[in-house]
């Protein structure tokens, strides 16, 4: 019998369809990653496995891109039409961020005047659209027949935690389907 | 090839975002924690990582010990100290598990002072076990090892095995928080990569002497992943301490779960 990739995963809490899957409640990037030394002559451990969802599988290139549009947006000069505000740079940094943390692949950067930024993927029938603002973040589905869902990722106290995490764990199939159900 | 080693130990903070930024850089959280200078910091942005990202790493109670502050996280990482030689042929391990176990629980009392006004939103313990093995055989045969009978898998020869179990429970100081308890097992394959810096590198981390030195490796593992819900409003600074202690003391339990002992674990209490 030829071996075969196995993947496990039971939540005993599962049971209520808003309850977050295990994985969305684990923490750590990888098995391994943090064993990683900056000095002189020490052992780097890297995960290597024929899974997908690991260190090693992160669109970082794609990552500093957004990164570097977001900077230069930040630093275009006021008669320009990308300048964003510092504010919403430095939210935008940290959804970007915590995007990249998640696995999600990178999205396409605009800006919406200097109070918004806008992340935004395409799969050729959807549309999805995170607006980050000075401190607050919005979320929403279009096909080309029109809008299917939004949603807003901040609290009443325009802290972006818990809604945002649950929101993006599942991956960009799973945002989608939060927004439009 | 040996038995069940302390592999990682990590505590990992997650700042509200949206806020103020995490007021701490990783040189500061190093010092509060082990009130000492670290032996490397690094404020600059990686290369390879495109967000904001400091590190300070040093040594602690015979561990080596690194802070590494990013926009969504901040882990306090214990991991294995220097080994005698860098081509080492074993899988990094901590030889003396009671070193990680006080570690971890004299860091807390440190954090928690030290993050204070912080804005925190989630916190999470993490220790990660392993054993170096041969074949994916052997692997399966420990992890079945140390799978309770329920969870109970015929494994034989398969690879990439991974089991993932949340079992939450509301926690003694506040029974409204669900907090998270997961076990992972898995066979993992590793690469060891092992740089050389050049003898007059200007900067730690800036690898100029060439390729690294590559072993592969198959390693048994169990990660034991405790955290807070993630939720939208601030953890009450007075609560940082003892949720960090309540999810370092399931350890116990988990590796009681798991049939692992794991000395200086056996009955972890802060």
């Amino acid at each position: 019998m030829p071996a075969f990739n196995t993947l496990v995963r039971i939540d005993t809490a599962s049971g209520n369809s808003a309850e977050l899957d295990t994985a969305a409640n684990s923490t750590p990037k990888s098995s391994y990653a943090g064993m990683f030394d900056i000095a002189v002559g020490t052992q780097y451990v890297i995960y290597n496995s024929s899974r997908t969802d690991q260190l090693g599988t992160q669109p970082r290139g794609a990552y500093q891109e957004v990164a570097q549009t977001l900077t230069d947006m930040r630093d275009s000069t006021s008669d320009d039409e990308q300048r964003i505000e510092t504010d919403v740079y430095n939210l935008s940094v940290d959804v970007a961020a915590a995007l990249f943390d998640e696995n999600i692949p990178a999205p396409s950067v605009f800006s919406h005047g200097p109070k918004s930024v806008v992340f935004n993927w395409d799969d050729g029938v959807h549309n999805l659209y995170l607006t980050v603002g000075r401190a607050r973040l919005w979320a929403m589905a279009s096909t080309a027949a029109g809008i299917k869902g939004q949603i807003e990722l901040t609290n009443p106290a325009n802290h972006i935690a818990g809604n945002f995490f649950k929101a993006i764990s599942p991956g960009i199939a799973g945002l989608l389907t939060h927004i439009t159900k | 090839m040996g038995s069940w080693q302390a592999q990682m130990g990590r505590i990992t903070l997650f700042p509200l975002l949206g806020q103020v930024r995490f007021p701490l850089s990783a040189l500061d959280l190093y010092k509060a924690v082990t009130g000492k200078d670290p032996d490397n910091f690094q404020n600059q942005q990686p290369p390879l990582n495109p967000f904001p990202n400091s590190v300070a790493q040093g040594n602690m109670q015979g561990l080596a010990f690194s802070c590494q502050v990013q926009p969504v996280r901040v882990d306090l990482t214990f991991s294995p100290g220097p080994t005698p030689t860098p081509f080492s042929n074993g899988l990094p391990a901590i030889s003396d598990s009671r070193l990680l176990r006080a570690a971890l629980a004299s860091s807390i009392p440190s954090i928690e002072k030290a993050v204070r006004g912080a804005k925190l939103s989630r916190l999470a313990i993490y220790l990660q076990i392993g054993r170096e093995v041969a074949t994916s055989t052997e692997g399966n045969q420990f992890i079945r090892e140390t799978l309770p009978p329920t969870y109970s898998v015929p494994l034989q020869d398969e690879e990439d095995f991974v089991l993932q179990l949340n079992r939450p429970s509301a926690a003694a100081n506040d029974s409204s928080m669900r907090l998270n308890y997961i076990t992972k097992w898995s066979v993992d394959r590793l690469q060891v990569l092992t740089f050389l810096a050049a003898q007059n590198s200007p900067i730690a981390g800036q690898f100029t002497a060439g390729a690294p030195v590559i072993s592969n490796k198959l390693a048994a593992t169990i990660a034991l992943d405790n955290s807070s819900p993630a939720q939208n409003s601030q953890i009450d600074d007075n609560q940082i301490g003892t949720l960090l202690s309540l999810t370092f003391n399931h350890f116990n339990k988990q590796l009681k779960e798991c049939n692992v002992s794991l000395e200086g674990f056996e009955d972890a209490s802060v």
